[in-house]
Order: C-alpha cells, then sequence, then structure tokens
C-alpha cells in the first residue's frame, strides 16, 4: 500500500480537450468546472468568481494537508486495532494459567519529545538501569549468603 | 510558495480610484460579450481597449464605456511619454497592453494549471 497516491482531483477537462473544444467560451467552461470542487475544499462561491485567483493554490495545500492528516489518523486507527486484535487472540488461545497480555496503557505518541521531556525520558532510563543493577546485587548477595550458610 | 497577489493596475482619474483586475467573473462576462480568450493574440492587435474594458468589470461594473475608452487614451498616452520601452526591433513597446497582457495571461494560466492543465498557455 506505500506509496499509492489517490487522485482527489475531479474529472476535468485536460490541455487537449479545452484546446479542441468548439465552445465559444472555453475558460468560462473551464471554470463552471472548476467551482464546485474549490467549493468542496472550503472556497465560497463568491471568493472564487470575485475574489483573487492566486488564493486558490493555498486552498489546495489546505485540502492536500488534511487528506495526509487524515490518513495518517486512519493508519493510527488501523495500528490500535491490530494491536487490540492481536492481544484478545494471544490471551484466547493463551495457556492457562499465563498471565494475559494487557492493552497498551497509553496512546501511542506521535508528537517529537520537546528537550525537557527527552531529558526526563534519559533519567528514567538510568534510574530503571540502577533499579535493575540494585535488584540483581540483591539476588546475588542473597545467593551468596545462602551458599556460605550451606557450607 | 509564491505570495498571494495577482497583478492589478491602480491609478487615479477624474478625482476616482480605480483598482483593475481580472476575476473569473469578469472573464466569464468577457466570453459572454463574444471575447475569444483563446486567440488572444489576435484580439491584442485588434482590439486592446476590449481587453482594458474587461479589467473594469471586477471593481467597477458600471462604468461607461465611453469613459473606459478615454481614460485608456489617457493611461496609454502617460505610460508612453513617461517611460516609452522599445522592442528588439526598435519599435515602441505599447506597455498598457503589455500589462493587460501579463494579467489576463496570468488568470488563465493560474486557472488552468489549477485544473492540471499546466502546459497549456494563453500565448500573444
Amino acid at each position: 500500500m506505500e506509496g499509492n497516491e489517490v487522485d482527489f482531483f475531479p474529472d476535468l477537462p485536460s490541455k487537449e480537450d479545452i484546446s479542441k473544444s468548439e465552445s465559444d467560451t472555453p475558460i468560462s467552461d473551464m471554470l463552471d468546472k472548476l467551482c464546485p470542487y474549490y467549493m468542496m475544499i472550503g472556497v465560497s462561491y463568491d471568493e472564487f468568481w470575485n475574489g483573487d485567483y492566486t488564493r486558490l493554490k493555498y486552498y489546495e495545500e489546505c485540502h492536500r494537508l488534511e487528506i495526509e492528516k487524515r490518513n495518517q489518523e486512519l493508519w493510527l486507527q488501523g495500528l490500535y486495532n491490530y494491536a487490540a486484535l492481536t492481544i484478545a487472540l494471544s490471551n484466547a488461545f493463551a495457556k492457562k494459567g499465563s498471565h494475559p497480555k494487557e492493552y497498551l496503557d497509553k496512546p501511542i505518541r506521535i508528537t517529537p519529545m520537546n528537550e525537557v521531556e527527552k531529558e526526563q525520558e534519559k533519567k528514567q532510563m538510568v534510574e530503571n538501569f540502577r533499579s535493575q543493577l540494585m535488584a540483581l546485587d540483591k539476588r546475588f548477595t542473597q545467593k551468596h549468603s545462602q551458599d556460605a550458610e550451606g557450607r | 510558495m509564491q505570495s498571494s497577489n495577482n497583478t492589478k493596475i491602480e491609478f487615479d482619474y477624474g478625482g476616482k480610484h480605480y483598482v483593475l483586475e481580472y476575476t473569473a467573473a469578469s472573464v466569464k462576462r468577457m466570453e459572454r460579450n463574444g471575447v475569444k480568450l483563446s486567440k488572444l493574440d489576435e484580439m491584442f492587435f485588434s482590439a486592446p481597449e476590449i481587453l482594458f474594458e474587461g479589467a473594469f468589470y471586477a471593481n467597477h461594473p458600471n462604468t461607461e464605456k465611453r469613459l473606459i475608452r478615454e481614460i485608456y487614451k489617457s493611461l496609454k498616452k502617460t505610460a508612453d511619454d513617461e517611460d516609452p520601452e522599445y522592442d528588439e526591433d526598435g519599435n515602441e513597446v505599447d506597455s498598457l497592453k503589455e500589462i493587460l497582457g501579463v494579467m489576463i495571461r496570468e488568470a488563465v494560466e493560474e486557472w488552468s494549471n489549477r485544473s492540471g492543465n499546466s502546459s497549456w498557455k494563453v500565448t500573444r
């Protein structure tokens, strides 16, 4: 699916259509076909016919970004659905007594972290590593003392 | 991305401020009045005043044709007297006609680009 492009533009006259047009008003015909498209993406009727035509490109760019945003949202929704289904199936077919898997405890982060958050994450990682080391050391000490008592 | 401003002609005449430009509605009105924008080159030599009149439709739709012709002659004379330009052959360039050409080409090309006809251009 990656890289597939969808054409959201309506069926508009091509260069050939216009040049071959036998109509006395080829530009008007083109404008009549463009108007509903621009109204669909948020340009008012009045702005299309009486406004500055150089603004149209911004509406188009905005429309393109909206489509991309919607696409990202749908993709993320699919990812959540996939995670939910995977966990449900995994739990359904898990061995008896095994610890059930849980759904994500918080949403997947999609915005980049700021400097403070990056620093906090680093500190948290160091803290977690230290806790693991201490636990390992504790287990080693206990085992060592048990072994010493056993001799 | 370029700034959002279509090309306009602004001037004062007879104590009134005029802003001349082309919009979709004014271009449609020009075509309805018989202006063949697809044959712009022919029009330029035969009747540039028609293009000038069309530029009034957007902001000054009720201006009398007599006054438009009067303004056209006045502006053309001013432009020619103040800043005469010459083409490669040494002929004097009609700068008012030139700017009208720029305006109408810009408008039509912008719409054709939007409709995906980027290679379709009005030439003269």
